[in-house]
């Protein structure tokens, strides 16, 4: 809000008959009845919670083996013995499709995670610390924040080789200060409060501040970028795989399968497709929900001014 | 991987200015603080240059301890094959200097690498810099389209939806950009292959003409590249202008414009834009490593003859001089390109050409 006018109507606005309501009103809404209080988090609720039982349980689903090679002639298209056809080597495209989702989540949802636990409990501390505890740590954040996450990534595994373990820490190496930054930035409008300074009278120990009294503060924030990261992550996380450098064959991963299969396009899209799509649809939901949620909490409005 | 933290407008915060940019502290019982400098669009280029160069020197120490972690013996194994002698992996220890300490290695590699003497690959027998050089102008051009079709429609976009705040249009457009951001760059592209390549056959299905095609071929060879480049960026850049203008437009001096009866047209571009144009290059500039490494992923969806592809091929092939000497040039554009919109900025903004301490 930074028209004059609108500083202006505010002023003439007449006192609210009902300050009960007012003050109601003004309570933040909980994470939760945000997302489903508009079609944007519905929508994204609704594929959130389709792609999540897919990745889960459809590999109980599944009606051919998803490793073994020649359960069907090649690249055929779809057929009821194979609904999604198969792919190159033969491989039941379906099978492969309904197990394949578990890595883009697992693995960001690890790696976000630590990167939230690290990232965020030093960004906390830096805010609430202050002086050369957070000059040491902001600076720390912003040397990692130039470095190109995806080089990063590529050139750590072209060291360490690909494993679950090493992608989780490297996906989360790159969140680390960013994460870090926006909980540091959500602790210090928080640290000025009295309840905290009131804890810091009582005694408490900082670990017991951080965790009762400004933890439950940030959270709503902290929530909406957990969300985006999630959808980052994803991104993330296929796009290793695509390059041939997360997840390893046989496995049957979306991101693999796209990359597999991506030179039979024309005789077998929908070994190429079903798993581009898979993909798409959960990282849309993800990002749906997150956006849901960060437009909750800096809601924007354009009252009083002059229509351009 | 773009980083725009797309909800929030503004996206990622520029990085704190390095060390070596802190003001010196004023000395005491002066009232007013001698100018820090009688060129200050001279220094804060030198400043930015200064930051860029330490943000290499990061990317090279990570990039040489992170391959340069596994133990000499294995690396000449790597190298020579499993089946070798262990005085034949010695010899070639010693040859290759993998027996002196890690930091003396990292020096004369960086040495080496500056003074242009870029190694040769233990994996393909040819001089690293011959294989990477001719690569990094194709990446270079197909960056700098991209950018330069992304940019002009980001803004055309995002000043649609700034005056159309809270519509259906902009509710609309909003929602795509969370969609499409959403997608990552390589299922973008395969869309594009499978709706141009495959079905319209209006464009070839890889980029590999770019080494031997006419030069016909050479330019289709380019489309599907800078399309799907193009397709991931705007979604972000298209939300910051957004807000940006979102900014300008709700500006007093904007209003006021409109409220004496200028043309829209000229208040929009004149007035607003005009302003809008500095926190927008700003953010954009902060981004552009992230959009830009999308590159990357586009070559190896596309088969384009770039260092992305080179990079992931080396990666694989455990070719480590390539490796590094590519995750050093490729940094080194990343930076360059924002470090180019960034003075971009200045041109823009008259203040700062004119600001004295």
């Amino acid at each position: 809000m930074t028209s004059g006018a609108v500083a202006n109507a505010d002023v003439l606005e007449p006192e609210p008959l009902h300050p009960a309501e007012e003050e109601e009103d003004a309570r933040p809404q909980s994470a939760w009845r945000t997302v489903i209080g508009n079609v944007e988090g519905q929508i994204g609720l609704v594929l959130g919670v389709l792609m999540l039982g897919l990745i889960l349980f459809g590999r109980f689903f599944a009606p051919y083996s998803v490793t073994e090679l020649g359960v069907g002639p090649q690249t055929a298209g779809p057929s009821t013995a194979h609904l999604l056809g198969t792919d190159n080597l033969g491989r039941d495209v379906f099978s492969r499709f309904l197990a394949g989702g578990d890595t883009i989540l697992l693995v960001p949802l690890l790696a976000v995670t630590l990167a939230f636990v690290v990232g965020g409990g030093l960004g906390m501390l830096g805010a609430y610390a202050r002086g050369q505890v957070d000059a040491l740590i902001t600076r720390t954040f912003d040397l990692l924040l130039t470095l190109p996450p995806l080089l990063l990534v590529l050139v750590i595994i072209a060291g360490l080789g690909t494993s679950k373990a090493v992608l989780v820490m490297t996906v989360a190496l790159v969140f680390l200060p960013r994460v870090g930054r926006v909980v540091r930035g959500a602790t210090q409008a928080v640290v000025t409060n009295d309840y905290v300074a009131a804890a810091q009278a009582r005694g408490e120990r900082t670990t017991a501040i951080l965790g009762r009294e400004v933890l439950p503060n940030i959270a709503a924030p902290a929530i909406a970028d957990f969300a985006l990261r999630i959808t980052y992550g994803v991104i993330f996380v296929a796009t290793l795989n695509f390059l041939g450098l997360g997840a390893q064959p046989p496995a049957p991963d979306w991101g693999l399968m796209v990359a597999d299969s991506r030179n039979f396009l024309s005789v077998a899209p929908l070994a190429t497709l079903a798993p581009a799509a898979g993909i798409a649809a959960l990282s849309i939901s993800f990002n749906l929900i997150a956006d849901a949620l960060t437009r909750h909490l800096t809601r924007e409005t354009a009252k009083g001014v002059v229509p351009v | 991987m773009p980083e725009a933290g797309l909800p929030t407008v503004a996206g990622e915060e520029p990085a704190a200015a390095p060390p070596q940019s802190a003001p010196p502290a004023p000395s005491p019982g002066r009232a007013i603080r001698p100018p820090r400098s009688r060129f200050p669009r001279l220094e804060s280029v030198a400043r930015q240059l200064g930051a860029a160069l330490l943000t290499l020197l990061v990317i090279s120490l990570v990039t040489f301890a992170a391959t340069n972690i596994k133990s000499p013996t294995d690396v000449a194994r790597n190298a020579l094959g499993r089946e070798t002698s262990e005085s034949q992996l010695q010899a070639y220890v010693k040859q290759h200097g993998l027996d002196k300490p890690i930091y003396i290695r990292y020096g004369n590699w960086l040495g080496d690498f500056v003074a242009g003497d870029w190694g040769t690959s233990a994996v393909t027998g040819r001089e690293v810099r011959a294989d990477v050089l001719p690569r990094l102008g194709k990446t270079l051009l197909l960056s700098l389209v991209a950018l330069g079709v992304a940019l002009p429609i980001s803004i055309l976009v995002g000043v649609f939806m700034a005056r159309r705040i809270g519509s259906w249009e902009d509710l609309s457009l909003l929602i795509a950009t969370v969609v499409l951001a959403a997608l990552p760059e390589f299922v973008v592209g395969i869309g594009l292959l499978m709706l141009f390549a495959v079905t319209l056959h209006w464009l070839p299905v890889d980029s590999t003409a770019l080494s031997f095609g006419t030069t016909v071929e050479k330019m289709k060879a380019y489309v599907l590249p800078t399309l799907t480049l193009v397709i991931a960026m705007v979604p972000y850049i298209a939300r910051i202008a957004r807000g940006a203008a979102q900014e300008s437009l709700a500006a007093p001096y904007t209003q006021a414009a409109l409220l004496r009866g200028l043309p829209r047209r000229t208040v929009i571009w004149d007035h607003a834009m005009r302003n809008a144009a500095v926190p927008l290059v700003n953010a954009v500039a902060i981004n552009l490593v992230y959009l830009l490494s999308g590159v990357i992923v586009v070559e190896n969806v596309f088969a384009f003859p770039g260092i992305g592809q080179a990079l992931v091929q080396a990666i694989a092939q455990g070719d480590t001089l390539t490796v590094q000497a590519i995750a050093l040039v490729m940094g080194a554009m990343f930076i360059a390109i924002s470090l180019a919109a960034d003075l971009l900025v200045v041109y823009f903004n008259p203040r700062l050409k004119a600001a004295t301490a």
